[in-house]
């Protein structure tokens, strides 16, 4: 009886942990203007990513324009304490470009603390840093990423018409995600987070010269 | 007898200890030149294997036939013998109609087409369109093309390309100045110029004046060192990212260098030309890089140019006749009905260590996510997806290599062959001996 068991439990155990991902959807999110012809600029889906079903999304007004790269493309707030913004800095060329780096030091100034870990990160395309800070009950997660230069560079190389050379431009923005909230939260959270800022991709892949 | 023969015992023996000699030389010559190529065109791609592999056929079917009429004993030898009928059918089919290829991608990036290894083509782009020739190794002469009309003139086995920027031929070259010879200066608005070769950087030494030294390094690497008035010192190599696509690349390539902000400005740009060198063929054949001269003509438009072999289609396309067309020499492509895009790619360490344990990648495979690792394969549509490779970048998106098989004999024949095989030996054990 004892042997039978120990061997049912042995075939009961499992040998992954429970999948603990939260029901999401994934949502498509528009870029900032795009000119279409002289003085017509349209906002056109750019990124997609997995968003918990729990999340309240607030997207930025139709008639607001969005060419203040201070407003964020899109914004959500998690039971009112949990803020996550994204906001993206099209370029022209190379030299506009700002270093993930120089958004990581701004962060630091702005949060004031001395508790940070800074982590190198690459997804879909994109590298650069992910930033952890706490001070006073409060914590901020945020993540500054840019487009590898390879595909920065192919992406002004192949656009061919006004369309291409602006949708590009947004494709090859740099972007940045931050998570404000009390630290609580964010730990608790931490899996939705993670979810939503690793599955933040483009929805067009890359276009590669080969 | 012949009959008899193809289907004896002997003759089985004697193929065995055939195959045997040419495992065996197999094994000696991979391990002596590591190089996978060489041994399989002594060996498995020889047409002398190929051979022994149709008289193992033949011979296992006058074996199973001579047994005819068929009786109910019969049966464990038969299924044994169809068994491995069924898997020599699957690799002649295999051989013939599969497919090995690799797909490169950066993370954010999506394909279909995956490079054929060991195999020669042409890439003409022209905006509009791209075409791809496949050529045989050592091809030489006209070429049938619908874009442009090509000839190739000369092949050579083996070159080693270098890139040149601002020195070219004992000459300094920048854009806006007339060429300057090695080590002579030439005067500018801010700066006296110079090209020189050296292999240490060091032994520059401020000469009292602003200057800007162009230097090339022994392994042909470009730097740059500049000196203010006030003998402020500034030195940078210049790396391939530098490169300045003009004229959206059908115009050629150009490398350009900057300088800090607080210096005295000078463009410094050049045109990005090649030098190709003849080398001794490597041991290993997997790194043959074979050069092709190539006369491209369209209309009463003539041109020659040198092409070296792109393995995995990465460097530059080449403008030709005017900057009409772009051209590269490269493996040859093919695609699959699987379209997969990585999102993102990691190295895995060892704990407290910086060396590899495994890669994993994460891909949308037809737009459903998957995970590939050194140990995990995904299959889909009976192409088999492995994760070979990876190079991490430590400022810009990581790379993947995944190798792309696709064996279309395989659930018809090599498994219903193996499953056929096992219980025909199993059958076999447990049967009575009868004469």
């Amino acid at each position: 009886m004892k042997k039978i068991f120990l061997l049912l439990l042995l075939f009961t155990s499992c040998s992954k942990c429970p999948n603990k991902v939260p029901p999401f959807a994934i949502q498509e999110f528009n870029g900032r203007e795009e000119l279409v012809t002289y003085g017509q600029t349209v906002r056109r889906p750019v990124y997609r990513a997995k968003v918990p079903l729990n999340w309240t999304q607030i997207n930025p007004k139709d008639e607001e324009a969005l060419h203040d790269t201070k407003k964020p493309i899109v914004s959500f707030v998690l039971d009112e304490a949990l803020f996550v913004t994204v906001h993206t800095f099209p370029s022209s060329s190379l030299e506009e470009r700002i270093a993930p780096e120089a958004q990581i030091e701004r962060w630091k100034e702005q949060i004031g603390s001395q508790d940070c870990t800074v982590q190198r990160v690459s997804y879909g395309g994109f590298s650069g840093l992910f930033l952890e800070a706490t001070k006073d009950q409060k914590a901020v997660l945020a993540w500054s990423l840019q487009l590898d230069l390879d595909h920065y560079q192919t992406l002004h190389f192949l656009a061919q018409t006004l369309e291409e050379e602006e949708h590009y431009k947004q494709m090859a923005a740099d972007y940045t995600i931050k998570v404000t909230g009390p630290i609580d939260e964010i730990n608790k959270r931490q899996i939705e987070l993670f979810l939503f800022a690793e599955s933040f991709e483009l929805i067009q892949p890359i276009p590669q010269r080969t | 007898m012949i009959f008899k023969f193809l289907g004896s015992l002997y003759f089985a023996i004697l193929l065995i200890v055939f195959t045997l000699l040419f495992v065996i030389a197999g094994t000696v010559l991979e391990s002596l030149q590591d190089s996978h190529l060489y041994a399989a065109r002594f060996t498995y791609h020889n047409p002398v294997f190929q051979l022994l592999l149709w008289l193992y056929f033949i011979n296992i079917l006058f074996s199973a036939v001579s047994r005819f009429p068929f009786k109910k004993k019969h049966i464990p030898f038969l299924l044994t013998h169809l068994g491995l009928l069924l898997l020599l059918m699957g690799v002649f089919i295999k051989n013939h109609f599969g497919t090995q290829g690799t797909l490169l991608l950066p993370e954010g990036s999506a394909s279909s087409q995956i490079l054929l290894p060991n195999s020669f083509a042409l890439q003409i782009e022209s905006p509009e369109t791209k075409t791809w020739i496949g050529i045989k190794k050592n091809q030489l002469g006209p070429l049938s093309n619908s874009l442009v009309q090509l000839t190739i003139l000369e092949w050579t086995p083996h070159v080693e390309e270098h890139y040149e920027g601002f020195i070219k031929d004992g000459w300094g070259h920048v854009i806006g100045l007339p060429p300057f010879e090695l080590e002579k200066p030439l005067l500018t608005t801010h700066y006296t110029l110079y090209a020189t070769q050296t292999d240490n950087l060091d032994t520059l030494v401020f000469p009292g004046h602003a200057a800007l030294y162009l230097i090339k390094d022994p392994d042909n690497q470009e730097h740059i060192v500049a000196y203010t008035e006030q003998a402020e010192r500034f030195s940078t190599p210049i790396h391939s990212d530098t490169f300045l696509i003009y004229n959206k690349g059908y115009g050629g390539y150009a490398l350009f260098a900057e300088l800090p902000p607080h210096f005295p400005q000078l463009e410094l740009i050049t045109p990005l030309t090649r030098k190709f060198i003849s080398k001794p063929l490597p041991q290993k054949r997997e790194e043959l890089t074979p050069k092709i001269r190539l006369l491209v003509e369209e209309g009463d438009q003539k041109e020659v140019i040198t092409l070296s072999y792109d393995r995995y289609s990465q460097k530059f396309k080449w403008p030709i006749l005017g900057g009409k067309y772009l051209i590269r020499f490269q493996s040859n492509t093919k695609n699959i009905p699987v379209h997969l895009r990585l999102k993102s790619a990691k190295q895995i360490n060892y704990p407290e260590s910086n060396q590899p344990y495994s890669y994993e990648a994460k891909v949308l495979i037809d737009e459903k996510e998957a995970t590939l690792n050194m140990n995990h394969v995904y299959e889909k549509q009976g192409y088999r997806f492995y994760l070979s490779n990876l190079s991490s970048s430590e400022l810009g998106a990581n790379h993947v290599q995944i190798v792309v098989n696709h064996d279309p004999a395989k659930y018809i024949l090599t498994y219903p062959g193996s499953i056929l095989l096992a219980l025909g030996i199993l059958l076999l054990y447990f049967q009575k001996r009868y004469v």
